[in-house]
């Protein structure tokens, strides 16, 4: 036994460092190469990771909710009308934008917590699109179906002090990354708490959580507004970063994708969406940019492989891979 | 001897429902199995009709070997199972329920016969043939239940509490039509909570106890013996 | 006017109840809404663009070629990508997902990218009421209700048809008669997806096909069995009519930009206030644990 408390704790420790090495990896990143096509992915993996991170968050109460997309696009719309409208600066139009998406989410979801599971889906893919439609529709103010341009990006200016513009990638891919950091590790010591632990026990079975007094209504809400209020960031700073937005960048297509993606690299820990996020962008964006038709089949291909595979998700392979790691140790170990 | 169950353990997981179980039913006779909650008696039918397999022991129907075998295969063989739980078709018309009860006969006057054989038995539903099944009361969905069971023209039959939540009345009508269905050649295993009902129709009994048979013996001597007075017919 | 809109409402809704119908026997049985159901229609739309154009057969004999081919591929599907997922929700859900992609590049792959017209079954018109109708449109609406009775009536008056109803209300009740699941499953895939390959047929007479073309449709049948309930064959009928309809009427004296969010704020009302569908039943048996 204590041998294996051993690589338990060690196993640990491993863990802490690389994340630890990871995250100064990317720190630095931007000195080892600059490029901007570099630059580029990284963002879109940040992006992207930050979309499906919060959506696996509120997949811990076992609810899957179709309508995350939607509100990231009411982040993203409510941040370019405060900056583009109202003259804002971005940094206090991405937290009010932010808190808008968390109120929409509110008032929505409150509606939905009617239903569970695969009706539960359906019903915020409904809303989900309801709201989309409200942006394709209305050209004034928000574009509609040719969507709106000219979306300002930020800036830091504080005269004799500093003053960064982000002209450059470099700038957005550090305030991606640091938008990335901040929110994953809030979500982790969420998921870490007791209110993490009572999330996840409603996933398990919520009549008995719910008759030891847990209150579900309230605590998949809650759920649901942390993801929601941390997908507005993330559709802040993609507006503000693309200057474009257009209702079909929200549409089923991108909804589709997070699922896969979630479901692909695993949804029982949050690094589940990271991997299969990474290793999608980076296999779309540099082996099949040339492949243009090619890219969703082969993705679909991928997706069902690796579901036939893997059944939870390619984050469950170093877990699986590891009794056997271990095994081969001991057993060398023994031989010497 | 047309059903042996020798030995039989079945587990949940790491909790034993069931534990070296052993007990026979000759032809024509209505064997019962009684017992308080949780001692095991659903698990033993499950086990002889394929729902549940056995992790030691063996299952044996008309001198063949059966545990193992998919409930489909054991329905095939001639043992028909109503189940606790009734798992009727909701939206599915009596007569329609009864039809599909009879999936394994393809012959259309075969089917017409044990369509009139299980209308005899239970006439009640005859008059709701049109009706569908959630509409029906307990007692009617237990009777389309037994029915249901009797189209596959079964040489055993299997019956899981039969007599839950029904009135008195009604509890006395399906322990004649068991009887019924009984003369008419059916073999019955039956599982019961009321020990007394149980113990009338039966032949033989077998008294299951936390997964364990502690006794077993003929159904008239059991009714009179003191220590199932004392645990079962609350005397 | 109105005989116009009655006429293509009518048209419209009996495309999409064949559609949706299949759907919602495959939900029954299997549990699970195959998302790749829209490109056995485009399977079944191109089937009979290639047997008309390039091996020059008529029109009834392309649409029951392409109906059993079609019906075949649904068999064969769900063998390979379902089977193994039984019992497994979400990966099934995530699997008929990736199936979509994969279908529709062996689509392009195999016909190519560009729309495709097939040439007109029955030129000409008919007048109806002061209406002018293309005789092709006209002559759609028997075959659609022809095969949705035919379908109804396997349904109700066969062994299998009966089986496969079973099946999807209570699958242990049904193994306890001798009932394979395994077999339910490929017949209910099989004829779903017959089906929506015959809409598919119907459709390409009268619209231009493309790989592609699965995609909005199969979110429209989406709608349709959930409005109609997810358990009922005559449910998925009306709602299909009903939402055939609302598009036809809209299209015509309002603004058919409208359609989408009408039919999101309908199905949205639905699941919420009456989950188990229009026709009334509760799900009462589908607990959270199997949905």
């Amino acid at each position: 036994m204590k041998g294996n408390e051993l690589t338990m704790d060690k196993f640990k420790q491993v863990k802490t460092i690389s994340i630890l090495a990871l995250i100064v990896f990317l720190f630095v990143l931007p000195g080892i190469t600059s490029s901007p096509a570099v630059m580029y992915i990284m963002i879109w993996i940040f992006l992207y990771s930050l979309v499906c991170g919060t959506f696996r968050f509120v997949t811990m109460t076992g609810d899957w909710t179709f309508a995350h997309v939607g509100i990231m696009a009411v982040g993203a719309y409510t941040s370019m009308l405060l900056t583009m409208k109202l003259g804002w600066s971005v940094w206090p139009a991405m937290v009010t934008s932010s808190i808008i998406a968390l109120a929409v989410g509110m008032v929505l979801y409150s509606l939905c917590l009617k239903t569970r599971a695969v009706t539960f889906f359906w019903v915020t893919w409904a809303f989900g699109e309801i709201i989309r439609q409200v942006f394709a529709r209305f050209k004034h103010p928000f574009g509609g179906h040719i969507g709106i341009s000219g979306i300002p990006g930020p800036t830091i200016s504080i005269p004799g002090f500093i003053e960064i513009g982000f002209e450059t990638q470099m700038s957005y891919y550090y305030l991606g990354l640091f938008l990335a950091v901040v929110i994953f590790l809030i979500m982790y010591l969420v998921e870490r708490s007791r209110v993490g632990l009572t999330l996840k026990s409603i996933d398990v079975n919520w009549e008995l959580s719910e008759s030891l007094g847990v209150n579900v209504f309230g605590y998949r809400l809650l759920a649901l507004a942390i993801g929601s209020f941390f997908v507005g960031i993330a559709g802040s700073f993609y507006a503000h970063w693309i200057h474009f937005l257009s209702p079909a960048d929200f549409g089923i297509g991108f909804g589709i994708l997070v699922l896969l993606y979630v479901v692909v690299g695993g949804h029982k820990t949050m690094w589940g969406p990271i991997i299969g996020v990474t290793i999608f962008i980076i296999l779309s964006r540099l082996v099949l940019s040339r492949l243009e038709e090619y890219l969703m089949p082969v993705l679909g291909l991928i997706l069902m492989l690796t579901l036939g595979l893997f059944r939870e998700g390619l984050e469950s392979v170093p877990r699986r891979i590891f009794p056997w790691i271990k095994a081969t140790f001991t057993r060398t170990r023994k031989e010497a | 001897m047309l059903l042996e169950v020798k030995n039989v353990t079945i587990q949940y997981g790491k909790i034993t429902a069931i534990n070296d179980v052993s007990l026979d039913v000759e032809k024509g006779e209505i064997v019962t199995l009684i017992g308080g909650n949780g001692a095991g008696k659903t698990t033993t039918l499950r086990a002889v009709c394929g729902m549940r397999q056995p992790v030691t022991g063996e299952i044996w129907f008309e001198g063949q070997r059966i545990d193992g075998l998919p409930v489909q295969k054991i329905v095939q063989l001639g043992v028909s199972h109503a189940p606790e739980g009734r798992r009727l078709f909701d939206y599915m018309t009596v007569k329609d329920t009864l039809l599909a009860g009879a999936f394994l006969q393809k012959n259309k006057n075969e089917i017409q016969r044990s369509l009139d054989r299980v209308y005899g038995h239970f006439p009640k539903l005859k008059e709701r043939s049109r009706q569908v099944a959630c509409t029906l009361s307990g007692g009617e969905q237990q009777m389309l239940t037994i029915g249901r069971a009797l189209m596959a023209n079964p040489m055993l039959l299997l019956l899981d509490e039969p007599s839950l939540g029904l009135a008195p009345l009604l509890t006395q009508e399906i322990f004649t039509i068991i009887e019924d269905i009984n003369r008419s050649g059916v073999t019955i295993v039956l599982v019961e909570q009321n020990s007394r009902m149980a113990l009338k129709v039966a032949h033989r009994a077998f008294v299951l106890e936390v997964g364990r048979i502690v006794l077993t013996g003929e159904a008239s001597r059991l009714l009179d013996d003191t220590r199932i007075k004392a645990a079962y017919l609350g005397q | 006017m109105i005989v116009q809109v009655l006429a293509n409402g009518m048209m419209l809704s009996l495309i999409y109840a064949l559609v949706a119908i299949g759907l919602t026997m495959i939900y029954g049985v299997m549990h699970i809404l195959n998302w790749a159901h829209g490109e056995f229609v485009m399977f079944g739309a191109m089937g009979a663009f290639y047997l008309m154009v390039v091996s020059k057969l008529n029109f009834a004999l392309s649409l029951v070629v392409a109906t059993i081919f079609v019906g075949l591929l649904g068999v064969i599907t769900e063998r390979i990508v379902f089977k193994p997922m039984r019992g497994l929700h979400l990966p099934s859900y995530i699997m008929s997902i990736g199936l979509v992609y994969v279908l529709q590049a062996m689509g392009s792959f195999m016909f190519g990218v560009q729309d495709k017209m097939i040439p007109t079954v029955m030129p000409g018109v008919v007048k109806i009421f002061g209406a002018i109708l293309p005789k092709s449109r006209v002559m759609l609406m028997p075959i659609a209700a022809a095969l949705t009775a035919a379908y109804y009536f396997f349904l109700q008056r066969t062994r299998y048809g009966r089986a496969i109803r079973a099946t999807s209300m209570d699958e242990v009740g049904a193994s306890l008669q001798g009932i394979s699941i395994d077999r339910c499953a490929a017949i209910a895939m099989g004829s779903g997806s017959a089906l929506a390959g015959a809409a598919g047929v119907l459709l390409a007479s009268i619209v231009k096909i493309n790989p592609f073309m699965g995609e909005a449709l199969i979110f429209k049948a989406f709608i349709i069995v959930f409005v109609g309930g997810r358990m009922s064959l005559v449910g998925t009928i009306i709602a299909a009519f009903i939402v055939g309809y609302t598009e036809s009427i809209v299209s015509v004296y309002w603004d058919p930009a409208w359609i989408p969010m009408i039919e999101m704020a309908v199905l949205a009302a639905i699941l919420i206030f009456r989950p188990g569908g229009l026709v009334g039943i509760e799900v009462k048996k589908l607990g959270a644990a199997r949905e």
